[in-house]
This record gives C-alpha cells, structure tokens and sequence, in this order.
C-alpha cells in the first residue's frame, strides 16, 4: 500500500510577501540550502567570493499553514525561483509543496485561477555555515528608505563608504575621484531611532576598552547596496552593528519573529 | 583650410527651428527608406492639423509602425507613482512594439516612458490630440496631450543585425578559473588551456565526486561544430581509473541542433551569461584590501 507523507508544505495568503524574501536573498546568492525543520524555515548561505553572508528565518508563525514532518534540506536555485515569483500578482496565496518522491518544488499560485509551477531541486551541500563572531560595538537602528536613500547618494559617488558612529551622531562619508559626499545625522534626527556606541573590545583578550572610541568601517558599496537594496524591499527599519574594522551586520525586521540579515566583510583602508 | 558647415537637409520635410516657422500647408511625401529592398514608405508630416496627425497615427499604430513625433505637449502619468509635466516642446518616439518615449531637448533618457506590450490610443478632444499609453500589470498609464504638431513621421526599420557584446571567451574561462562554482558547486580548475594533440581544452577540471570535467567554452551560442570539437579533444583525455569523464559546453546559448547532438553523445550542457562573467570579474577587480569572512567564522 501507497503511504503518502507530507514532508513539507506551507502557505501564505500574501504571495508577494514571500516573493520579497526571496527577492533580497537573491541579491548576493545564487544556489542556497533551505533548511525546512517543524519549527520553520532557515537558510544561512555566503555569497561566491565570501565576501557577505545572508542569515535567514521565517518561523512557522509566519506562514498561515506549515506543515514539516522531517527536517528536510532542499537546494534550490534562487534566480529561478524568484523568475517564477515575479509571475504572482496582487491577491494571491502562494502554496509550497515539496514531492519528496520527485524531488520537485511545487508552488501553487491562487486567485481567480490557480496556476502551479514544479520546478527542480539540486543536490544539497552538506557544508554547514557557521555565524560569523564579531564583537560589535556599535549600533544604530534607522528607517529602511533613509539608508537606501543614502546608501544611493553614496553609490554615486564612489565603490566604497565609510560609516562612523560616535555618542551622539552617525557619519556617512564617500569620496570618489572627483567629488565627495558626507552625511551627518545627529541622535535627535528623525531618521534615526536608535544610536548605541560601546567600548570597543580588545580581539586578544576579548576585554572591552577603557575607553569608548568612535566605530570607523569602510565597507564596498556594490555589496552594500544590494544589500539594502534588498532588506528595504522587504522590511521598513533596519539596524546596522560594527565594529572598526570588523565586518558589519545589516539587519532588518520582520514581523512574527522572522528574521532577515547580512553580513558584510570590510575593506581594509591605508591610514 | 575649409571646414564644411553645411547641414544636411531633408528636402521638403526638414524640420524648422521653430514652429513659427512652418508653413501652414501640409505636406506629405512618401520616399522609400530602403530603396535596394523595394516597400518600406515614410511618411512625413510637416505641421499637420490635429484631425491630420489623429489619423495617421491612428493608422501607424494599428499597421505597427515606428512613429517619430515632434510636438508641444503636457504629459501626466499615473501608476507606480505620479508625475506631471507642463507644456512644452518635446520629441515622442512610439516604437513598433508600443514602447513609448518622451524626450525634452537634452539629456539620453527620456523624461516619461512606458514599456512595450501595452496599449496605444489617439483621440481628439477639443482642441487637443490625446495620445494614452495603458499597460495593466502594474496598471500604469502614460497621457500625453498634444496642442500643436511640427512633425509626425512614421517608418519601418530593417534592421536584422545582430548585437554583440565586447566579451571574449577569454574573459568567460577566466571567470571559470576565479570561480569554478559559477558552472557547479564543488568544481575545482586543475588546468586550462591544456594541451591536446588537436588543441587546446579550455578548462580541465575535477568535481566534487573526482570525476574529470572537460570544459569548451563558446561566447557565442554553441553549435554543433563546437561539440564535435568537444568530442576531437576526448579521444586524447583519460580519467583516472573508477572515475568518470564528463564533457561539458559553456556557452551562453546553444544553437540550432547542438541540443540533440549533445544528447546523442552524452555531453552536458551549462549556461553562462558574458554578463555573469564579466560581474565575476568586476568582483575580483575590487582591491585586495577587501577583506572576506572566513577570519570571522568560528565554530
């Protein structure tokens, strides 16, 4: 006798939701290990150079209907699955199936009418990747559309941006070979909602500074700007943590404790 | 020394400076574009009344023609977002297959547009002609309302060429060998342009189970003289014993018939963009004071 076993499926009523997530993590990966548990979906994968990292979780709340009966690992393409995404319009469900048996992902699009797309899975990686530990000293949390904004000024003007926090202001600088732009916003600014400056800590001993210095990175802007980019596609606040010279943590939030956020390795500038 | 400042003009459609200018009596010509191709008429325009230019329009748009217009126009467009631009003098391109464009005296980009696929109208009202570009997904539509017209042309354009990017199959083996996951996850480069006796293999390589990978790379879509090449280098490459040979083709495309000789001979197949190569490449080309996250990653 046929036992049929549902190892996993999940829905939302808002297919472009999920088209969004997949969207930002499109941005820097192109092959990525999603990791389906009973509790919800995870995926933490590096992009080819190991330059940045995206760290992702939509736990089962965030779903209206999710179903896993056996942590499953499915590799999928994520431009191909998102050139599918981009087919959903507003007011529709999207349905996730996995058919175990085929090794096929199917996703059921419903409105007015119900389309579904079966599309392969790969081979999944056994590698597991580790979150990066960084000590990070700073912090500043600001609305999603004021850093893509600034994120852009930056872009037009050079490859890379230096980011600066101290007590009370948050310092964009980026200078190209013909102009430079800098961008100052003070505690008080309504962009900003939070700024959070902390003795640095020493790397040897893992002991914090006597001291509390202001937080210098420079970070490559073509990175960056995906990045942010692709979080403020699908979330309003996001929160920045560095350290100098360390890399930084680019989160945005979600609701129902879904989380999305990015790592980024810096550059290292002569002094 | 002479320098010619002559300006090459239309004969009777030349465009005058000002609308002023133009004479009131309405003028058309059919010349032919292409004349060692025989049919291809252009009609121009000069000054046309409203009720003149609604009706050639009308027609360019239903035949599919490309339409040139020089008009005093406002523009609003609603969808995404919104915008509005007062009167003014503007040059309006629909192309034939309804992308519409709109662009004042300088700059390269238009300042309104809208892309193909959606739908051209042209109606009189009053004293204004009234040309709506609509597409419904997102729902966006473009309005633009004219009140006097310099010059409305319509043409065909033969034009079968094709467009080639400055990418070399150079640059596609050096993103391979920068970056052996853009073919597959666990591939390694061990050598490229490898010897043979008929050639050289572009890239020679194991996987990730150690079978040999033998790789021809085309920048151009790969056809079935590429695959024969393919299959000249193997004679003259042996994998290690238990292992496989898995000859592959890296192109951007595949051309007619290479599919089912591939098939046939038991070739793989993977696609590569010169955009994807040439990203790859552009990544690599940031300086090296770009640090990476592996010093970050403990356990």
């Amino acid at each position: 006798m046929l036992v049929e076993k549902t190892v996993f499926r999940a829905t939302m009523s808002d297919a472009r939701l999920f088209r969004n997530l997949i969207g930002a993590i499109s941005s820097l990966i192109e092959e990525a290990d999603f990791n389906a548990t009973p509790e919800g979906i995870k995926l933490r994968s590096m992009d080819p150079s190991h330059i940045a990292m995206v760290d992702f979780e939509w736990p089962k709340a965030a779903f209206d209907t999710y179903e896993c009966t056996t942590p499953t690992r499915l590799r999928l393409s994520v431009s191909n699955l998102l050139k599918l995404l981009k087919r959903t319009h507003s007011d529709e469900s999207i349905e996730i199936f996995y058919d175990e048996a085929n090794k096929k992902l199917n996703i059921t699009l419903r409105n007015k009418i119900v389309r579904k797309f079966i599309t392969p899975t790969l081979e999944p990686s056994t590698e597991e990747v580790p979150t990066p530990k960084v000590p990070f000293s700073a912090r500043v949390k600001l609305a999603a559309a004021s850093l893509r904004d600034i994120i852009d000024d930056a872009q037009a003007i050079s490859d890379n941006v230096r980011l600066e926090v101290s007590p009370d202001k948050f310092l964009i600088k980026a200078s190209g070979e013909m102009s430079s732009v800098a961008i100052e916003m003070d505690k008080g600014s309504d962009a900003i909602l939070e700024i959070d400056l902390r003795p640095e800590t020493d790397p040897k001993t893992g002991q914090p500074a006597a001291t509390t210095t202001p937080a210098r990175a420079t970070y490559n802007l073509n990175y960056l700007g995906e990045i942010i980019r692709a979080g403020s596609g699908a979330s309003e606040v996001t929160s920045l943590e560095f350290s100098t010279n360390m890399p930084i943590k680019v989160e945005f939030e979600m609701p129902q404790q879904g989380r999305l956020l990015y790592y980024l390795a810096p550059r290292i500038e002569s002094e | 020394m002479t320098v010619d400042r002559s300006i090459p003009e239309l004969h009777a459609g030349a465009v005058p400076a000002t609308y002023a200018d133009i004479s009131l009596t309405v003028s058309t010509l059919i010349l032919f574009a292409h004349q060692e191709h025989g049919r291809s008429p252009l009609t121009i325009l000069n000054s046309p009344s409203l009720k003149d230019a609604q009706d050639t329009l009308v027609k360019s748009l239903e035949s599919r023609m490309i339409i040139v217009i020089v008009a005093s126009c406002e523009v609003h467009y609603s969808g995404r977002t919104g915008s509005h631009l007062g009167e003014g003098e503007r040059l309006i391109i629909i192309k034939e297959d309804g992308c519409l464009l709109i662009h004042r005296s300088t700059d390269y980009r238009p300042v309104n547009w809208q892309p193909g696929g959606g739908i051209v109208q042209a109606h009189l009202s009053k004293d204004r002609l009234l040309v709506r570009a609509v597409r419904t997904n997102p729902l966006e539509s473009l309005n633009i309302s004219i009140s006097k017209i310099g010059l409305l042309t319509n043409f065909r354009l033969l034009d079968e060429a094709e467009f080639h990017l400055h990418a070399s199959e150079e640059d596609m083996q050096k993103a391979i060998v920068l970056q052996p996951s853009i073919i597959e996850a666990g591939l390694e480069v061990i050598e490229y342009e490898r010897r043979v006796e008929p050639g050289f293999v572009d890239i020679y390589g194991v996987d990730r189970k150690g079978n040999a990978v033998v790789i021809e790379i085309k920048k151009d879509p790969a056809g079935v003289s590429a695959v024969k090449q393919l299959a000249e280098y193997l004679k003259y490459i042996q994998p290690r014993p238990g292992r496989k040979l898995r000859p592959m083709i890296v192109a951007p495309g595949l051309a007619k018939g290479a599919q089912t000789l591939l098939s046939k001979m038991g070739f793989e197949y993977k696609q590569l963009s010169l955009q994807k190569c040439a990203e790859v490449l552009r990544r690599q080309a940031i300086s090296e004071r770009q640090q990476v996250l592996k010093g970050w990653l403990k356990e």
